[in-house]
């Protein structure tokens, strides 16, 4: 009976080391990039806590007195917490979901271009627009909207006989307009990754399809759609895990930062720039910066834990 | 393949696609309408497509600072280049072991890449330890190193991407091979990945090129190791901070700098080399990798 | 699954938390730097100092480098510094700077904007200069700045920094096009003359500038009147208060020089009166459409040509800069509800020159400041770079570029003498119609301030950083359309309404009741409200006429 035990135990040692030997040359392969990801991105989070801390330069991060929740309540202490709060989430979840399906679609598209050059022009031009800054993304859109002399006062309402908008002072248009910048802009990264993976699949699959006469869309439906599933579910919980931030440049930039518009572009990051903009209170925009990323945390570790229930090789961890 | 010339579903699709690349084309077209547009012109007119006047003053404003602007195309290019053969190595050699499956505490490797996802210490604590542990502030390395050379995004991209598109039967094969994981990775996972390794990289090496930040933070002393970003970037700034100021000093400083126009001559400056860059590039990506030829 | 994610977060948190008290360490380790006698410093081995100040106009390295040297040459044997410039861009400085404290990077001399001296004497990061105004350098200081002046930068009891030497007081108008003022008369009727800048005591009411708007509104119909930024908070050019710092809870100084009430500017009558002139002239369509949002510049709207003035704060040589600026000639006409200018902390600390708590030695640190208030060499050779080499002399006393180089192409001049040190002992640059006496001009330009009674006074806002946050969005979001009328004047009241609301739900009240407190305090310790000086009283005392509206 010991003996037995003894030997099962000696046993498992053995895989076990076997198993770890087999799997060496995995866990090498991974060290160079998590000891970059250790100096780089560990390291410093120890200025999490500065949030918690009444930072004081020469006695360090830890030698700083706490000063317990204080630096979290000007996010709540103004009037605009709600409409913020609620700018950023909105915009998040539209932005998620437009640039993944519109995404999808351009890949599909892409991947069935009618010559090799056009899907090379195609491919090019949906990744220009995403190498363009927020701040000259501002010029363009001003160039359109601006009231004294944009295009879009200038020459397109007259032309439709209608009179000209102040853009810069209703905030009803802006969800809009920032909408279509975002995706404008921004559509190009999922449709290059879609495309990439597209390029993935087995060619030999659609193949085997057309000769069964399956026809385009179910082409898309059968083969295409499934196959970027993984892809999609991870684009989705990265972006999940980043819900409360915001492209700073898009919301603070492209509207100029006009007051009148805060209703409808205020969002969480652009309240703690302009809030800690004259002060510079490393304390303060810390605790902006950790609210932002626990909620973000506390969501994607929901997301997941669904994901990991319905398929458990999609879920990330 | 060609009798049938074009069916519904291509022709809806190509028009789509070709609207997009209008609706692309436009505004760059504008951008450099208007950097080349008399710069009086631009502000009383406003911007068109067909300036009354042209002028080339804005690029000559940018020209003037002459060698410095060639050096940080230099800086730019070389840290481009660089940083992104490097990101692009790290992150397929850390993407492979998180797409093996069975692999004992993978979970855990997944949380410690994702977790850099959503946390950050903040500017301060990241200066403290590249500047002062590692010394890298006023080097090459200050544009090199930080933030840039490894994505966690990037890896999670690419471990899927192996995940769903190499096959599992392609790995058990080679094991039975009795091929080492170094081998299966450069044998197989490597040349299958080249599509999402091509994006990545892509991605990596327009972070590189767009950043301005690294420069900010790290570099004070030594403006020679400024990117163009960074000289761009200073250039546009200080158009807009001081132009805002309601001391009457800081506007006359302001009113020696050029605006509008220049600011769009720069932008057109900054993303120039990519544009022109990038549809030699993108052969890569339309090249579909036939799994046939690596199966059989 | 979840516990071993928990753990494994924990596990990574420690990593990290030793880091921090690594860092800790050795910021300590600076701390305990021992304060070092003068003198210990020898010409062999200097102390070497490393001076940050803002870059404004782009400067040749090569020749800055020349210029170091050049001013090392001087300053060794006779200070034993060793200076190193460390010029910062100014959209980049307060970031630079923050980091480099807290970094504990080798700095000495930095620029203080007023707005942030509160967070970073907070974070401890500037040296108060408090003990060193008995020794002799402080008194260089004061005999520069005047008593009043020298002491302006004192927050919590903390000295963080000197203002520059410059023009202060609040006066200004409009910065019109010559040939349109030609044109329709209004040289003559308004007796603008070419170079008219100094100011005589001759100002005119808001209401002229109607009639004048309405003029040129009506024989140029496709030009604008008056080009406003939001962005740049436009109520500073029309009316005076005294901002306390940052605009919340201020003193109405228009209403009543002498009053130390603490009130909501926004709910002011002087500010309700401006505000509604303005939405009346956007109404009128005399204000550019886009100017609540608009960033192009004064410089790039008049340039364009289709643009007849804007206001500006006005000094003597504001024409010669002004022209220059805008490409064509223009005329200034001094706005404004009084004949005297107010005068306060904020105009006057603006900008100021403070020592960073990373300095090795604060002695030789605040000796160099000393140098930069008293020292003309050392002026001159930041300022205007080496003689003979980057400027000359001219025969009247005044400097200018040397034969071949301009304000095109000059390799090295600052020009930033309005933001750090005394620039009044430097010389005089010649830019078209300045003399010797400039100086001297401006500080005549001085005497025509009004002091507030709170001058000298700034109250420390460390504890009240989540209300200046949540008011200073409040603040953003109405004010730029405000300021502009682009609200017209039938949003006049709701906007007005809708910005206090906002206000006071962002914890205004708390804010004016810690800031009356301080004041109370301060003038209490201070025995008495701020006076103005003998000299300017009799001067504005001695203008017979009242404001002008024209019809004189």
């Amino acid at each position: 009976m010991a003996s037995m035990s003894k030997k099962a135990e000696k046993g498992t040692v053995g895989s076990k080391w076997a198993k770890f030997k087999r799997y060496l040359p995995l866990y090498l392969m991974f060290l160079p990039g998590a000891i970059y990801l250790f100096v780089n991105n560990y390291l410093p989070m120890t200025g999490i806590v500065v949030a918690f801390k009444n930072y004081n330069a020469r006695k360090g991060i830890w030698g700083s007195p706490w000063a317990g929740m204080k630096n979290f309540e000007f996010l709540f202490a103004s009037p605009d917490a709600w409409t913020i709060t609620r700018n950023t989430l909105l915009y998040n979840v539209v932005f998620i979901i437009l640039n993944t399906v519109l995404g999808i679609a351009f890949a599909i598209f892409i991947c069935d271009a009618l010559s090799k050059r056009m899907k090379k022009v195609y491919q090019s031009a949906i990744l220009f627009p995403y190498l363009m800054s927020a701040v000259i993304l501002g010029y363009i859109v001003y160039a359109f909207f601006s009231q004294q002399t944009g295009i879009v006062n200038n020459s397109i309402l007259p032309a439709l006989g209608m009179d000209e908008i102040a853009w810069y002072q209703k905030p009803e248009y802006w969800p809009f307009i920032l909408v279509f910048a975002n995706t404008w802009k921004g559509v190009g990264y999922g449709t290059l990754i879609y495309v990439s993976a597209i390029n993935g699949i087995d060619p030999s699959l659609y193949e085997a399809a057309k000769l069964d006469g399956a026809r385009k869309w179910q082409q898309i439906r059968y083969i295409t759609l499934p196959f970027l599933i993984p892809t999609i579910i991870t684009l989705t919980l990265m972006s999940v895990g980043r819900i409360f931030y915001s492209d700073f440049g898009l919301f603070y930039q492209v509207p100029r930062n006009s007051g009148l518009l805060f209703p409808t572009t205020n969002v969480i990051d652009t309240y703690v720039y302009r809030g800690l903009m004259e002060t510079g209170n490393i304390g303060m925009s810390a605790a902006a910066g950790f609210y932002q990323s626990v909620i973000g945390f506390a969501l994607v570790l929901l997301a997941n834990g669904v994901v990991r229930k319905v398929s458990q090789e999609n879920a990330l961890f | 393949m060609k009798e049938k010339p074009f069916s519904p579903y291509q022709i809806v699709t190509n028009a789509i696609m070709i609207i997009w690349t209008i609706l692309i084309v436009l505004p760059f077209l504008l951008l450099f309408m208007s950097s080349i547009t008399q710069e009086q012109v631009l502000v009383s007119n406003g911007y068109s497509f067909f300036p009354k006047e042209l002028s080339l003053d804005s690029y000559k404003y940018i020209l003037r600072s002459g060698g410095t602007i060639l050096r940080s195309y230099g800086v730019s290019i070389l840290v481009t280049v660089v940083g992104t053969l490097i990101n692009i190595i790290l992150s397929a050699l850390m993407a492979y072991p998180l797409s093996v499956k069975n692999l004992p505490g993978r979970n855990i490797m997944m949380f410690f890449v994702f977790f850099t996802m959503l946390f950050n210490g903040g500017m301060v604590p990241s200066y403290i330890v590249w500047s002062n542990w590692f010394g890298i502030k006023d080097t090459i390395f200050a544009q090199l190193l930080p933030n840039l050379l490894l994505s966690a995004w990037n890896v999670m991209m690419i471990r899927t991407y192996f995940q769903t598109s190499i096959p599992d039967t392609l790995y058990e094969a080679a094991q039975i091979d009795g091929a080492t994981q170094f081998r299966v990775f450069r044998s197989i996972v490597l040349p299958l990945g080249k599509p999402i390794l091509v994006t990545m990289g892509t991605f990596a090496g327009l972070a590189y090129w767009n950043d301005w930040t690294n420069g900010l933070y790290y570099i004070s002393k030594d403006k020679t190791l400024y990117n163009v970003q960074n000289l761009l970037n200073q250039m546009v700034q200080n158009i807009q901070y001081l132009s805002q100021s309601s001391d009457a000093n800081m506007a006359a400083a302001a009113s020696t700098i050029p605006t509008t126009g220049v600011q769009m001559a720069i932008a057109f400056v900054a993303i120039l080399p990519i544009m022109l860059i990038f549809p030699y590039f993108s052969k890569y990506y339309t090249k579909g990798i036939a799994l046939g030829a690596v199966k059989g | 699954m979840k516990k071993r994610l928990l753990a494994l977060t924990l596990t990574l948190m420690m990593a990290s938390a030793t880091v921090g008290s690594a860092v800790t360490v050795s910021a300590e380790e600076e701390e305990n730097v021992t304060v070092t006698e003068y003198g210990e410093y020898t010409e062999e081995e200097p102390y070497h100092l490393v001076f940050s100040y803002i870059d404004f106009y782009p400067q040749d390295a090569a020749a800055r480098e020349a210029v170091q040297e050049a001013l090392n040459e001087y300053m060794i044997p006779k200070y034993h510094i060793e200076v190193e410039f460390l010029p910062l861009e100014y959209a980049e400085y307060q970031t630079q700077i923050q980091l480099m404290i807290s970094g504990g990077d080798e700095l000495d001399i930095i620029p203080v904007y007023y707005t942030n001296a509160s967070s970073w004497i907070a974070m401890n990061g500037i040296v108060d200069m408090n003990p060193y105004m008995e020794t002799p350098e402080g008194q260089a200081i004061i005999d520069a700045l005047g008593e009043a002046n020298a002491y302006v930068g004192q927050m919590g009891g903390v000295l963080f920094g000197f203002p520059a030497a410059k023009e202060s007081v609040e006066l200004g108008g409009l910065c019109m096009r010559a040939d349109i003022c030609d044109e329709l008369g209004l040289t003559e009727k308004y007796n603008l003359g070419a170079n008219k800048d100094e100011y005589t005591g001759e100002v005119y009411d808001w209401s002229v500038a109607t009639e004048i708007f309405k003029e040129v509104k009506e024989k140029y119909p496709d030009m604008t009147p008056l080009y406003l930024q939001g962005n740049s908070s436009p109520a500073r050019r029309f009316c005076f208060f005294d901002e306390l710092a940052d605009q919340f809870g201020v003193l109405d100084w228009e209403a009543d020089h002498d009053s130390t009430t603490i009130v909501n500017e926004f709910e002011t009558d002087t500010y309700k009166e401006f505000v509604t002139l303005l939405a009346e002239w956007y109404d009128a369509g005399y204000i550019y459409k886009d100017a609540a949002t608009d960033t192009q510049g004064t410089a790039a709207m008049m340039k364009a040509g289709n643009t007849f003035s804007y206001p500006s704060a006005i000094k003597p040589g504001f024409l010669v800069e002004a022209n220059a600026a805008n490409g064509t000639d223009c005329y200034a006409m001094y706005f404004g509800k009084n004949i005297e200018g107010g005068y306060s902390t904020t105009n006057v600390s603006f900008f100021d020159t403070g020592i960073a708590t990373n300095s090795m030695d604060p002695d030789m640190a605040f000796k160099f400041i000393s140098a930069l208030y008293s020292d003309p060499v050392v002026m001159n050779f930041w300022q205007n770079g080496i003689e003979g080499v980057n400027y000359q002399v001219l025969d009247d006393g005044t400097a200018y570029f040397v034969e071949g180089e301009g304000a095109a192409n000059f390799k090295y001049h600052l020009n930033s003498g309005w933001c750090m040190g005394n620039q009044f002992i430097s010389y005089v640059w010649n830019d078209g119609s300045k003399t010797a006496d400039y100086w001297d001009q401006l500080a005549h330009h001085n005497d025509w301030a009004q002091y507030s009674p709170a001058f000298g006074f700034m109250w420390d806002s460390s504890a009240f950083s989540t209300q200046i946050a949540a008011c200073s969005n409040a603040l953003n979001q109405y004010r730029p359309a405000l300021e502009t009328g682009s609200v017209g004047v039938e949003g006049v009241e709701a906007t007005l309404q809708a910005l206090n609301d906002a206000l006071y739900a962002s914890g205004l009240e708390d804010i004016m009741a810690e800031k009356q407190a301080q004041l109370d305090a301060w003038i209490e310790a201070n025995g008495g409200s701020t006076e103005t000086p003998a000299k300017n009283q009799e001067l504005i005392a001695s203008i017979d006429h009242g404001v002008l509206t024209g019809n004189e």
